[in-house]
């Protein structure tokens, strides 16, 4: 059975319809993203109801199977088997891909139609999946991916995935857990029916005899209360009951509060001890101190009559001293009465300073009114004179280097004119030697000349003699006897110095035109001398004495401006003078009538001697002052300031001590409070011993027998609980020892069924690989020089599954290399697909179809010609999509008259053929 | 023959594990290793729930 028509509508990117008649070899071609995957898709899809390879949450998000560009919403493809049986497949647009249904239709009666087809079809989606599409996920997952993903996706293509799955998912020890955990429930159970051994009724009664019955408990523990009630009112606590709990709380809290209390009671005497002590400070000790001193500085009452007596003396002083006059306060006085001996320092040296200033001042004016003098002024004559002889030696300055410039240039134009006069003196001698060598010249020119002649008129009678060879001279007309011997003759002849002639020549030539150079530069420098000659004319003769004259004048009136200049300084020194003695004696007398606050008047030595007087007199005045008496005042005055704020002092402690004695005592102490607190100290201690002497080990000892007795009681409880349990227990553990049985049944079913499979899947894989031809495949399509062979590795893991490891061998297998470490992509592509044709050959189906999605990938050019050849050689429908354009032009080769679906580029309107 | 079929006919004693085996090569077919494991751990909850058939008295 094969594959006979395909009819598409909205499904993934296709159009609102797509008709495709599918022969016994189908190429669909087109550009990347035109929609040929989705063909191939939509034939899995209509037999299976799922999208191969498409998996995962982005499914669940959107509904990838429906045309979204399409206002149908709908996808429907209809697939034509060779049988003309027709199935059809719809699917109305959900949310998502994995919800939803995708009803299918066939052309006969069927309950279950997705098992009709599967039933035509003859295989399981996955080895539909892996035997009869080879998907480019699977090549790529066979080259790329882990050992384990490619050895599933290997059992995938030879069809022992199922194998692999119920291997791995068959897991014995899921069952054994909860084996594990049943046994352990049964552990607890056996644990508490013992228990109810241990609490046996012999135990019971031995412990009976032993402490009592526990029918007298109630008895025990009242007698118990009575005792403890005393105690408790004793320590102020509640009444306990009548429990074993309540009593042992109670007798807890008796010991904590016999503790306590006894610590509490011993403190507190200690503290009323102590607040006794300052009692008999605070009442007696302090008061004696205080009368003590009062005899000593009198009564603090007399203090304001002292201190207005204090104010009284220390006005006046402070008044001279130009201080406030002070309240009657202690500090005041006090402060004030500190201030005047640093006053009285100050201002007493302040006026001495004064009188020495006014000393220095009435000095400084009597000397400074003895030397000023009148007012003096510089002559005009001598100003005048001063001008004149400036401005004579300014013009003689300006003279004398004009003069000494025009001599200097003198100087070097006869020292010029001497140095060419000694250089034009051989120019006579050079003119005499020009003369001579044009002589020579002309004397060679014409030698050279006739010596050019004879040599050509040689040559040519050479030349004459050589080729003519007469017998006869044709000048002299002589016999010629000896040719030869002639020629060595005019050879021998003919003038040797012709050459050397020209060479010195040339030579005398060269020199005179140097010679002639020569003499015109001399030529030139004459008349440079007359040139420098006439110039020399106009400059004076006499210029050194007439700088000489200049220089002496200059020197002369330099000396007269000196002389005038000193008596003009000398004169300005004494205005100078006579101006700072004025100024002199001005700030004097400013100063002095700063300091004696008024003007001098016209007697002014007199008025500062008056002032001298006035101020050491009022220093001595100031010294004289005596405060000893009012400090002696002042301190008495301070100790009754003291009396008086300790009595108050003292009167504040004692009443606070008086409060504190209320409270200790609580209540108001009587009027001998010494004895009072005394008797309080006596019957804290008394109390804190009678709290001591209490003894609780009678008690104790009843309540531990209590204790016991309530245990007994207990027991005989819980025994009573476990005998009337004890048959539930049993009933328990034998439900859950059915339960282990039943468990270990399931286990031992899994543990048979997975041991099984793996030996099952062990026989299948080896005997598949034996019976694949996966070499005659590889070596079409792989012309690899030396690895010739190709085969499958199975390895089995711990977990029973198989690791599949392709391997490449020669031919003798002496060498060999696995696929993943050496190949190629493309080689490693090749042998993915040989191993997918030898399987899609060997497995047995109705379906006679095989379909490859892109298989080219990375192929060159031989290796896509021998992929569509090998294809061509499949006793089988083949169908192949492809957007190469070489492999499509090699599969069109290759195919027997093909049926090709040649798809245009994708737009929103859905993947559509070329017309 | 199918591989799914070779293992429901001939991969264990039929007689002894043949309903959990049929059962499980349904599932994995139908819900992959998945569907297995949740269907073994199903079992076990019902053999929990189970009640002990009731035993003859040795009296």
């Amino acid at each position: 059975m094969y594959l006979k028509h395909l009819s598409i509508s909205g499904f993934r990117g296709t159009g609102p319809h797509l008709d495709l008649p599918l022969d016994h070899r189908t190429i669909i071609y087109g550009p990347n993203g035109s929609g040929k995957s989705n063909i191939l898709q939509a034939i899995a899809w209509i037999i299976y109801g799922k999208l191969p390879l498409l998996t995962g949450g982005v499914f669940t998000r959107e509904d990838a199977l429906v045309n979204d560009f399409l206002d149908e919403g709908r996808a429907a493809v209809t697939l034509t088997l060779s049988d003309d049986i027709t199935i059809t497949r719809t699917r109305d647009k959900q949310r998502s891909t994995t919800r939803g249904r995708n009803p299918l239709t066939i052309s006969f009666e069927m309950d279950d139609p997705q098992a009709a087809v599967e039933q035509l079809i003859g295989l399981g989606r996955e080895e539909f999946l892996a035997a009869v599409f080879l998907h480019q996920e699977t090549i790529r997952d066979f080259i790329t991916t882990t050992p384990e993903r490619r050895s599933a996706t290997i059992d995938r293509m030879i069809g022992t995935y199922l194998l692999r799955a119920l291997v791995k998912a068959v897991d014995p020890k899921v069952p054994a857990k909860a084996i594990g955990e049943t046994e352990k429930a049964i552990e607890r159970l056996d644990r508490q029916i013992s228990q109810a051994s241990v609490i046996s009724r012999e135990v019971i009664q031995k412990r009976k005899e032993e402490h009592g019955d526990p029918a007298g408990l109630p008895q025990l523990l009242e007698g118990i209360r009575q005792d403890l009630v005393p105690i408790a009112e004793k320590l102020e606590l509640p009444a306990p009951e009548a429990t074993v709990v309540g009593l042992e709380s109670s007798l807890a809290s008796a010991r904590q509060a016999q503790l306590h209390t006894v610590s509490a009671l011993e403190s507190q005497a200690g503290q009323i001890g102590a607040l006794k002590e300052r009692y008999e400070q605070a009442s007696v000790t302090s008061w004696q101190v205080i009368r003590e001193r009062k005899d000593k500085y009198g009564d603090p009452a007399d203090l304001p009559h002292l201190l207005e007596e204090i104010q009284r003396d220390l006005a006046p002083i402070v008044e001279t001293l130009g201080l406030q006059v002070p309240d009657t306060a202690i500090s005041s006085v006090e402060s004030s009465l500190a201030a005047v001996p640093r006053v009285q320092l100050t201002t007493s040296g302040s006026l001495e300073k004064k009188a020495g200033q006014l000393g220095t001042l009435k000095e400084r004016y009597e000397q400074i009114s003895k030397e000023v003098v009148e007012d003096v002024s510089v002559p005009t004559e001598l100003e005048s004179q001063r001008s004149q002889l400036q401005a004579r030696i300014n013009t003689l300055n300006r003279e004398i280097p004009v003069l000494t410039r025009q001599l200097n240039q003198r100087q070097a134009t006869e020292r010029d004119l001497a140095e060419l006069r000694r250089q034009v003196q051989a120019l006579p001698g050079l003119r005499n030697d020009i003369e001579q060598m044009q002589r020579k010249l002309k004397i060679l020119e014409a030698t050279g000349k006739q010596g050019t002649l004879y040599n050509q008129i040689l040559a040519a009678g050479q030349e004459y003699l050589e080729q003519v060879q007469p017998e006869h001279c044709p000048v002299c007309k002589q016999q010629i006897v000896d040719l030869q011997a002639l020629l060595e003759t005019l050879r021998r002849e003919t003038p040797a110095d012709v050459e050397k002639m020209r060479q010195e020549y040339k030579t005398l030539h060269a020199t005179l035109v140097q010679k002639q150079n020569q003499a015109a530069q001399l030529q030139q420098k004459q008349n440079q001398i007359e040139k420098l000659e006439v110039g020399l004319t106009k400059l004076p003769e006499d210029l050194e004495s007439q700088i000489e004259e200049k220089k002496k004048e200059s020197e002369k009136l330099t000396n007269e401006l000196t002389t005038v200049q000193a008596e003009i300084t000398q004169i300005g020194g004494r205005i100078k003078l006579a101006a700072e003695y004025r100024r002199r004696l001005s700030d004097v007398l400013r100063e002095i009538e700063e300091a004696l606050r008024q003007p001098p008047g016209e007697y002014v030595a007199g008025a500062l001697e008056q002032a001298i007087q006035t101020a050491r007199k009022q220093a001595a005045n100031i010294r004289s002052l005596d405060i000893q008496p009012i400090a002696d005042k002042l301190d008495r005055a301070e100790q009754l300031g003291q009396i008086q704020k300790e009595e108050v002092r003292l009167r504040q402690r004692l009443d606070t001590v008086l409060e504190e004695v209320k409270q200790a005592l609580r209540q108001p102490p009587a009027e001998d409070v010494i004895s009072a607190l005394d008797q309080a100290i006596r019957a804290a201690r008394e109390r804190a011993t009678e709290i001591q002497a209490l003894n609780f080990r009678p008690i104790v000892k009843e309540l531990n027998r209590a204790k016991q007795l309530d245990e007994i009681r207990k027991d005989e409880s819980r025994l009573r609980q476990f005998e009337s349990s004890y048959q539930t227990a049993n009933q328990e553990k034998a439900r859950l020892n059915y339960r282990i049985q039943r468990l270990t049944d399931l286990r031992n079913a899994l543990q048979d069924i997975a041991e099984t499979t793996k030996h099952h899947q062990q026989t299948i894989v080896t005997e598949l690989l034996n019976a694949l031809d996966i070499h005659r495949y590889y070596q079409q399509l792989d012309p690899h020089p030396a690895y010739r062979q190709l085969q499958i590795e199975p390895e089995l893991t711990p977990k029973g599954t198989y690791n599949y490891w392709i391997k490449a061998l020669t031919d003798d297998r002496s060498h060999g290399t696995y696929v993943q470490t050496r190949f190629s992509t493309a080689q490693a592509n090749c042998a993915a697909i040989a191993i997918f044709l030898a399987v899609n050959q060997h497995l047995s189906r109705k379906l006679e179809t095989i379909i490859l999605d892109d298989p080219s990938q990375s192929m060159d050019l031989e290796h896509k010609m021998r992929l569509a050849q090998t294809l061509a050689t499949i006793p089988r429908q083949v169908m192949v999509a492809t957007e190469d354009p070489q492999m499509f032009e090699f599969l069109v080769d290759a195919f027997e008259t093909p049926t090709i679906h040649q798809l245009e580029a994708w737009t929103v309107d859905g993947a559509s053929l070329v017309e | 023959m199918s591989i799914a079929e070779q293992i429901k006919t001939n991969l264990v004693d039929p007689n002894k594990h043949a309903p959990i085996l049929k059962a499980l090569v349904d599932i994995l077919e139908e819900q992959g290793e998945k569907g297995v494991k949740n269907r073994i751990k199903k079992w076990i909850e019902e053999i929990k729930a189970e009640t002990p058939p009731p035993t003859e008295s040795k009296e």
